[in-house]
């Protein structure tokens, strides 16, 4: 009968206790992620009286980019205006903070060069909310992207809150990464929809900040003469969403920033979402 | 003590009548309890066979044979009484087959795979999910344990013997690329040397080293806890890494040096930093590809995030780089092979460096070679292209290595190293 030499029993003995203690880790970790809820957000929001009604939806194109974190996914619509998407992931793993583009879009994801608004509300300090214009190769959107804890305000970037970021991936504490936007079509108005978007995203803010729903107030179920009174279409704010700017050898680099209000779609008549309109609320770049 | 046995005597040898090591002394792979000493049955001295010849005399007649890949068939011994072995590869093949034959190293090899195995199951599927992704730039790292198994398979001889750079040291072996003929005989006298020493010495025990796997085993649980892919992976390799330190001492890990660093390339990286490479590789090949279509006449734009590529004509074609696939996994699982291929191959360092270097910019110009044509028929058939492009995708790896193979054969880069057995 042979046995197992005494340096091969010790390295079973050991890797049978890393065995166990891994197990008991997975399982700590199971019950702590378990514990937490995830954010409850509001079946319909009231834009200027206007109901947007939600339902589940899929997750974004691209979850796998960031490890199909667990998330609430919704669309809202009202009328035949485009859909606002919301995704509200918990961060599990470094790749959970990837940038918008990365995940929301197909495998051309990027976002246009220059078109960035960083979005501080009035008497904050520090910017609450990064609205960008990203592109793939099947749609363009526009999207407003923030990271927040429970209880806190947003912040745009997550490298401004080093701490909180190193909690939630050491410690699992939890913390969201949140997307809203919308698939930018030729009669889209970029006013009205920027003006969406940062209510929709004023107020899950203050639901993930506060923990409670957001307090609704008159709400208005749309009617037929709202619909009609909706900015259906605007031939001054439409970024094409087939293709962007075209450069040929020697232009400048595309990591040159481009000029604020630049067209976006190469016609040089038309204006950006950023740039129509007004009603960002301390708007800063 | 004599090495001789009796022809007379059909008894069996026992452990006294052979002047070897015993298991304890054993360095590497053999159990503490491994039955070293005995005779396989089937090489057990029969009273019809000669009996083996004294050292020296072996030493004297019997032609030092040192394996090569060619003759291999020839060399490769049948298990034998250790008292016949006369060359290093011979004793290399014997403690291989004593280990293949141990019950115990047999069961202590399943149980820990098995437990790896169980502890590493649930990350492994994260792994596989990284490197599986769409046009991910490390879908190599489904090849590095395959490759990394077979390269521990072709050295299995060598693996064996970690104590012989300490024994040819001491027989002033040094590392000789091309040896005169002059040099082989010399190199062969050492090793012989280095081999009674293994026969007749007791060798020094292996200096295991136990607290790199504590700490690799610590780190696993808090990897485990944390369960990010990246961190999960690492934690494997540092695992494996310290097993093979404590199991088999600091000579083995110095001999199994590059499949344990090769490992490293497992870990999925973060996405960011992949996105940042992806971007500045794709820009690159399109900007590439966009001079290469203005030589030729052919009108063509990029956008200002170098992507999509514009093709003017009577039917403009837009390529965009992951719709086509700029064929950047490809080719890192090409360079990835060849690195992985050179270390089998007995040859300078600065002549694997030339083929790496060459092997780059072969791989270079067939993806800038790829998009030039997939962009010049896009214009003529766009639906062409999406039958195309994931075909010539596939042939990138293999054109790559033929190249490759061409390049090694013009440096000389073709004989395999001594111990790798194929």
């Amino acid at each position: 009968m042979s046995k197992i030499p005494k340096v091969g029993l010790h390295i079973i003995a050991l890797l049978l206790l890393t065995g166990l203690a891994s197990f008991g880790a997975r399982m700590a970790n199971h019950w702590r992620v378990s514990r937490q809820e995830m954010v409850v957000i509001p079946d319909h929001f009231d834009v200027d009286h206007f109901r947007w009604l939600g339902v589940d939806g899929p997750p974004p194109v691209g979850d796998a980019e960031r490890d199909h974190p667990p998330a609430v996914n919704r669309v809202y619509q009202y009328g035949t205006q485009a859909p606002v998407y919301v995704s509200i992931a918990r961060i599990t793993t470094l790749n959970a903070l990837r940038t918008p583009a990365s995940y929301l879009m197909d495998t051309d994801g990027r976002l246009l060069t220059g078109d960035k608004l960083l979005i501080r509300p009035p008497g904050e300090t520090h910017t609450h909310y990064v609205m960008e214009i990203a592109q793939g190769h099947d749609s363009t959107i526009l999207l407003i992207h923030w990271v927040q804890v429970p209880n806190q305000p947003a912040y745009a970037d997550y490298a401004s809150i080093p701490k909180s970021v190193a909690k939630s991936l050491l410690l699992h504490s939890t913390f969201y990464s949140c997307d809203v936007w919308v698939p930018l079509r030729s009669d889209s108005n970029g006013a009205f929809i920027r003006k969406t978007l940062i209510r929709f995203a004023n107020d899950i803010e203050a639901q993930i900040r506060t923990g409670h729903l957001a307090v609704e107030t008159n709400p208005v179920l749309p009617s037929q003469g709202d619909i009609n009174r909706m900015p259906t279409s605007s031939p001054t704010t439409v970024p094409s969403p087939s293709i962007s700017p075209m450069i040929s050898p020697g232009s400048p680099s595309p990591l040159s920033p481009t000029p604020p209000g630049s067209s976006l779609d190469g016609s040089g008549g038309g204006t950006s979402p950023f740039s129509s309109g007004s009603g960002a609320p301390g708007s800063d770049q | 003590m004599s090495t001789e046995t009796v022809n007379s005597q059909p008894e069996e040898p026992t452990a006294d009548d052979l002047p070897i090591n015993t298991a304890d002394d054993l360095p590497i792979n053999t159990a503490d309890d491994l039955p070293i000493n005995e005779v396989l049955p089937e090489q057990q001295p029969s009273p019809t066979r000669k009996a083996p010849r004294r050292a020296s005399k072996a030493r004297a007649t019997k032609p030092r044979v040192s394996p090569r890949p060619s003759d291999r068939e020839t060399v490769e011994p049948k298990p034998r009484a250790l008292t016949t072995i006369s060359s290093v590869w011979q004793f290399a093949y014997h403690r291989l087959q004593m280990l293949r034959s141990s019950r115990a190293v047999r069961r202590e090899f399943i149980f820990a795979t098995l437990l790896l195995a169980v502890i590493f199951a649930v990350p492994f599927v994260g792994w596989l999910h990284r490197w599986m992704l769409p046009d991910s730039l490390q879908s190599y790292g489904m090849a590095i344990l395959p490759l990394t198994v077979g390269w521990l398979w072709l050295n299995r001889y060598r693996l064996m013997l970690p104590e012989l750079d300490t024994l040819m040291k001491r027989y002033q072996a040094g590392r000789i690329d091309r040896l005169t003929s002059a040099e082989k005989w010399v190199r062969e006298e050492r090793e012989y040397n280095a081999v009674i020493s293994l026969l007749k010495e007791k060798p020094l025990p292996p200096k295991r080293l136990f607290w790199p796997l504590l700490l690799a085993s610590l780190f696993t649980v808090i990897a485990i806890w944390i369960d990010d892919p990246s961190i999960t992976a690492l934690a494997f390799v540092f695992v494996v890494i310290g097993l093979v330190g404590y199991r088999h001492g600091t000579q083995a890990l110095r001999v199994a040096a590059f499949p344990l660093l090769f490992l490293f390339l497992m870990v999925p990286l973060p996405g960011e930093w992949l996105e940042i490479a992806r971007v500045w590789l794709n820009g690159r090949m399109m900007s590439l590809v966009l001079h290469i279509l203005l030589n030729c006449g052919i009108q063509a734009e990029l956008s200002l995030e170098y992507n999509p590529l514009k093709v003017l004509g009577t039917q403009p074609y837009e390529m965009w780089a992951s719709q086509v696939r700029t064929g950047m996994a490809p080719a890192f699982l090409f360079l990835i092979g060849t690195v992985w291929y050179l270390s089998l191959i007995r040859a300078r360092f600065r002549s694997k460096l030339f083929a790496v270097v060459c092997g780059t910019v072969w791989i270079g110009m067939l993806l800038a070679t790829r998009l030039t044509l997939l962009a010049w028929v896009g214009v003529a058939d766009k639906d062409l292209v999406t039958y195309l492009a994931p075909a010539t995708l596939y042939l990138l790896p293999l054109i790559g290595a033929l190249g490759e193979l061409f390049v090694l054969r013009g440096i000389k880069c073709q004989k395999y190293q001594k111990w790798v057995s194929i």
